[in-house]
Parts: C-alpha cells; structure tokens; sequence
C-alpha cells in the first residue's frame, strides 16, 4: 500500500481521496492556491503545501512543482482527481519518471483514449458499435463537408482533443457547416495540442449511459454496471442514477460486454469510464468515449456495487491486483446523485460567486454527501463551481427518488445559489419519474411553480419580523413581557411537532 | 402596530404586527391572523418561524433591501420588506421623479425638528458622514451620507419642521 499519497487537485475530489487515504493508513498530502488556504482539504491532509495565487494556471496546473512537493514531503503516490491534470498524459508520465505512483491508468492508455478518434478505431476493431462518423481526423472544410453528406445532417463536429462537451458543435444544415468548421478550428487551435477535428451523426432523443469499469493491468477487468447521466445542461452532468431506468438486463450485460471490450483493448489499468451513447427511438448503444480517470458521478456506483472505488484505485497503484470477481459485484438497489453546483439555473445555469453565509448538509439513512466547502467558504470564480453532492441509495428507484428529495428538504446554503431547486423540480418531472428522460431534459423542464398562498404568506411574516428584529422593539415593555413562546396557550412539545 | 409590505416572488403583501394584551404577537396577512414568533438561532443564520402551532425551519441571510430567505431547500430572493407608509411613499416618488441613479435623495425618515444640518452644497462627504439631525420624541435622529458623495443642495435649514419623506439634501454619488 502506498505509504503517503500527494492530493494534486482541490474541492470534493481533493476530500474524497484523502478519506480513502486514511481509510487505507496511508497519509494524505493536500495542496492549495492561495483561495484554498483555509479549505478543508488543507485542515483535513496530514499535511499540505501552498502551490500559488489562485488561477489554475499558478497552482493546480503547476505539474512540476505538483511532483516537486510530493518529492519533498516524501510521497510515493499521486492522485490527480478529475479534471486538472487528471488526463494528462505527459503529465502521468513525469510522475512515474520521478518515481511515484500515479494513481490512474498508464501514460499510454491516456494518450490512446484522449485521441477520440484513434479511439472510434480501437473501438471498430473491436466490433463495438460507434456512431457513424470519420475514423480519420478531417483533414478540410472539403472533407468535412463530404462525409457530412453521407451521414446526412444533423452532425456533431467534435475535437480529437475534446471530451466532456468542449469544442463540440451542432451542425443543423450544410450552409451552416462553413461557419462551424471555421469556429471549431479557432477554438482548438487554442486550446488544445490535437487540433484535429471529427464529425458524428447527431442523434436525437438520446441517452448517456456510461459503465463503470476496474482493471489491474494483469488481465483482471471488471464492470460495475452503468450510470445514466442523460440530464445535463451545456453536456455538463447534473443528475445521475444508477442502475439506468427503462434499461433492460440483456442490454445491461451487452454494454458491460462492450465495455470490457474497450477496457481491455488500451491495457487499461485503475477505474475508468466507458460513456455510450444510447438511442432511445433504435433501442441502440455507441461507445462515445473512454474517460480515463476517477468520475465526479462514481459515488452511485459505490452504492449500488458497495465497492470503494477510489480505495480500489489506490489498491491498483500500489500494484495489487483486483481480488474481485465479476460474479462477486452483484448490484443492489438504486442509487442518484445530485450536483450541488453554484449556479443559477433561472439564469441559465450562470455561475453564482460569494461567501456561503450558512450550510446544513443532510444525513440520516442512506444519505451521503460528498462536499468540498465549509460554512464560511467562499465561492470564487477561478474554480468549477461544482460545491457538493448529495448522493442517496435506498432500495428500488421510488425510494432513492424520496430519499433524495427528503436529502433536498434539509439541504440549506445560503450566499450563494444552487442548482438546489432545479434538483428539486427535476426529482418531481414526469419524464425523470417514469425514466424516459434524455439529454434534452434540462431544456423541457419548465420554470419553477407559483409560491402557494401560505408559504408566501410564512415568508412574508418571517421577513417582516426579520425587519422587526432589526429595530427597537415593538412593544415598549417586550423585555419584561412573557414571550409568545413561553406564554403561549399551546404545549410546548407541539411546537417542533 | 406595526405595518410591513414584503415583496416576495413578484406580488406586494401588507403585513401587520401587533402584541395583544398577553404580549402575544400577531401576525395579520392576507385576511388570515396568526400568533407568530421567529426564534433566531445563535450564532447561525437559521430561524424558526412559529406559525399557530406549526414551526417552520427558515435560513435567512442579508438585509431588509433583499432578504435571502431558505425554506425546505427552496430559496427565495430578494424578498423586500419596507414599513408601508415607507414603501408607498416610494411609490409615489418613483412615478414622479426621473431620479438618475448617481442621484440621491436623503428624506427625512420621520417627523420633527431639523436641529443640525452639517455641510454646504458643494462639499464632498464621506459615507456615514452626519448630514442632518432631526429631533423627534426627545431624540436626535442623525441621518448619515449613505456613500461617497458630493452635497448637490440642502433644501432644509435648522429650525424647520419637518414630516416623514420631506426631503432634506440631493447628494450625488463619488
């Protein structure tokens, strides 16, 4: 087991890996940008170095100041969380030259799998379906337009170097092809070293479904089934459930097939994620992409499989292998989980920055809340504003949903807002109710409800008192008067009843 | 008593408090009449508004101007609340005036005597500087810059009477 594992990431991830670290009896090192001093991976690590100011740029991209500290604080591991350096190759590269592990699958199998094109083509050599689209990056405009005519638009233009929803465009109709191809070439010229980009066939009425998969390099591969993660808002995952409703057993065991398939065609090692596309209308899957790192959605794979996954990925780097067997990981119940990010969705999910004046997270049974953020904590614009997530398991689907909405009930941040409420609009729509929902939910969700009359009345009373409270009293003997509280004609008891 | 109006989710409510002879606070709202409380909890930001004989969790942050108020996960903002004859006295100004928004009026926020006013047009006031002090009830009352401005005019001189809403000094925001 690795001894002492350095943090290189922040927020819930950065926590979630510690926890598993000491759960484990390993020592956990934190880092943090000057907005992280005081956060709880920094109080909660064992020990933690300051990385710089607080643009990524100056801290958490830093790699190699990242591998300087854990030589320094005498790590002999690394896990990199997602996001950040998560999936860069040269950079697991430089960890392992330096001699530590990187908790993560091998510099090979990122490259390999962060190429979206090259692989589509492991992907069709190893007769996994893919959506009809270029196996070869689109060498021109001209190219572009002629495969776009064979696939017949709509058509996904989408950058080698992509993944998560970057750099991907709709391209509705020919005469807008130009346009997007010019845009689309601007903007990974920019961004990323691969500037090669790729078409696909748009489908519609689509869902995400993606399989969670363990491997240890020697042969053993694993699935933990699949999580649908079809509601999303600008490809950005905001509810995710597992098992997938509406999906039957021998499609399950098909896509854990394929998944295994594509698993074990890069030389996979750690957990990863095989994502699917899943076209409702056909009833058809195609393997979209592999995400070669730990998921911000792996809590309800936990749950229902009951397998620690990044204890597991720690194990893996260590160089143990998978004691696991697929007939063992018997999925149970259901589980969903709900991202508490700091956005506005009655603003089209724009980002919400301040100060979390107050915080209650929820617990009791079931309920697990992965969190990166303290009361007090504030919500800075240099970060993913991903705060927290709420993650429940109960017995069957109706439960979790319950369960998640009684989770939501108890949940209070104020200071800044949260997808909250969209989370809880969202729990009580037809379409995630009966599971028929596809990556198109977010946009058919209406707006939130009217305020029913005694709730605007409470809230009306309450601010009006609030008001009251922040004055000289009302009554000029209210210090000496028995309070309504304790002259009241009522028992007590029933007051919290 | 005492009168409030709350905007909340759009729509404007009258809210009426009072004790009763028992010292108990009612709330009035709408037709319906309640005995209410709202219990702070120390140190937190978190209330419990006794409503009749239900109790109801509330988290609330920031000031009468946009209350953030938390109910069962549900967050309401800004929730306004104002004394009514406040708010219908804004109102009526807001449909008179075309008020630029670097242009500020200090109203005199309750009746009674001008006894201090410090400043001349023209001078440049730091925020929280006394302006004008109006004796009302045996008490002086200061009423404050509320930022960084400059004093465009002063239409009250000491000695003069004055009533809730009269204006007192047109500021214009530094």
């Amino acid at each position: 087991m690795l001894k002492r594992v350095l943090v290189a990431n922040r927020g819930e991830i950065a926590l979630r890996v510690i926890r598993a670290c000491h759960e484990l009896g390993s020592e956990a090192i934190a880092v943090y940008s000057d907005a992280d001093r005081d956060g709880l991976p920094a109080r909660l690590a064992d020990g933690a170095y300051r990385l710089g100011p607080p643009p990524v740029a100056q801290s958490y991209l830093r790699a190699r100041r990242l591998i300087a500290i854990a030589r320094r604080a005498g790590c002999d591991g690394l896990h990199p969380g997602y996001g950040l350096l998560a999936e860069n190759a040269e950079f697991a590269a430089q960890v392992e030259a330096a001699g530590l592990a990187f908790v993560g699958p091998s510099p090979n199998a990122i490259r390999l799998m962060g190429d979206k094109v090259a692989a589509r083509r492991l992907a069709r050599e190893h007769q996994v379906p893919t959506v009809p689209g270029s196996f070869a990056p689109l060498p021109d405009l001209a190219q572009a337009r002629r495969q776009a005519e064979r696939l017949g638009y709509p058509v996904l233009l989408k950058a080698a170097a992509g993944g998560g929803g970057k750099g991907l465009r709709l391209v509705s109709r020919p005469d807008e092809l130009e346009n997007a191809y010019e845009r689309a070439a601007a903007e990974v010229a920019q961004g990323f070293a691969d500037r090669s980009l790729y078409l696909e066939k748009f489908i519609p009425r689509a869902k995400h479904i993606e399989v969670q998969v363990l491997a240890d390099g020697a042969g053993q591969v694993l699935h933990c089934y699949e999580r649908d993660c079809s509601v999303q808002r600008r490809h950005q995952k905001l509810i995710e459930e597992s098992p997938a409703p509406r999906l039957g057993s021998e499609k399950r065991a098909e896509l854990g097939r394929a998944a295994l398939e594509i698993t074990r065609a890069c030389g996979y090692r750690s957990a990863g994620t095989v994502e699917f596309l899943y076209d409702i209308t056909e009833e058809r899957y195609y393997f979209l992409e592999m995400n070669t790192r730990i998921q911000v959605e792996h809590p309800v794979s936990e749950l229902v499989t009951g397998i620690d996954l990044v204890q597991q990925q720690l194990r893996l780097a260590s160089g143990e292998k998978l004691s696991l067997t697929q007939q063992q990981l018997r999925p149970r119940g259901a589980a969903l989980e709900c991202r508490i990010y700091a956005e506005d969705a009655q603003q089209d999910f724009a980002p919400s920055l301040g100060q979390i004046e107050e915080l209650i997270l929820p617990s009791g049974p079931g309920v697990r809340v992965d969190s990166g953020v303290d009361r007090g904590d504030r919500v800075t614009r240099y970060y993913d504003p991903l705060l927290l997530k709420l993650i429940v398991w109960a017995e069957d689907r109706p439960g979790a949903i319950a369960r998640m909405e009684r989770a939501l009930k108890e949940f209070t941040l104020l200071g800044v807002a949260t997808t909250a409420e969209f989370h809880r609009r969202a729990l009580r729509a037809a379409g995630f109710l009966d599971g028929s929902y596809d990556t198109d939910f977010v946009a058919s969700l209406g707006p939130p409800g009217q305020l029913d009359a005694l709730s605007r009345r409470q809230l009306a009373v309450a601010a009006a008192l609030l008001r009251e409270a922040q004055r000289a009293p009302l009554a000029p003997d209210a210090a000496r008067t028995e309070s309504a509280w304790k002259g009241a004609s009522w028992p007590d008891e029933t007051l919290y009843g | 008593m005492r009168r409030y109006t709350v905007e909340i989710a759009g729509q404007a409510l009258e809210v009426v408090l009072e004790h009763d002879r028992r010292g108990r606070l009612w709330a009035e709202v709408e037709g319906q009449r309640m005995v209410v409380e709202l219990r702070p909890l120390a140190g937190r930001a978190l209330y419990t508004l006794i409503w009749g004989r239900r109790s109801i969790g509330l988290g609330c942050a920031g000031r009468g101007s946009g209350y953030r108020l938390q109910r069962e996960g549900q967050v309401y903002h800004p929730v306004k609340v104002e004394r009514s004859a406040v708010h219908a006295l804004r109102r009526h100004l807001k449909g008179r005036s075309l008020a630029r928004s670097d242009r500020l009026e200090l109203r005199a926020h309750l009746p009674g005597l001008v006894v201090k006013v410090a400043g001349q047009p023209g001078q440049l006031v730091r925020q929280g500087q006394g302006l004008v002090i109006i004796e009302a009830m045996k008490m002086e009352n200061e009423l404050r810059a509320p930022c960084d401005c400059l004093i465009e005019a002063i239409k009250v001189k000491v000695g003069a009477e004055v009533k809730r809403g009269t204006l007192l000094c047109i500021l214009r925001r530094s």
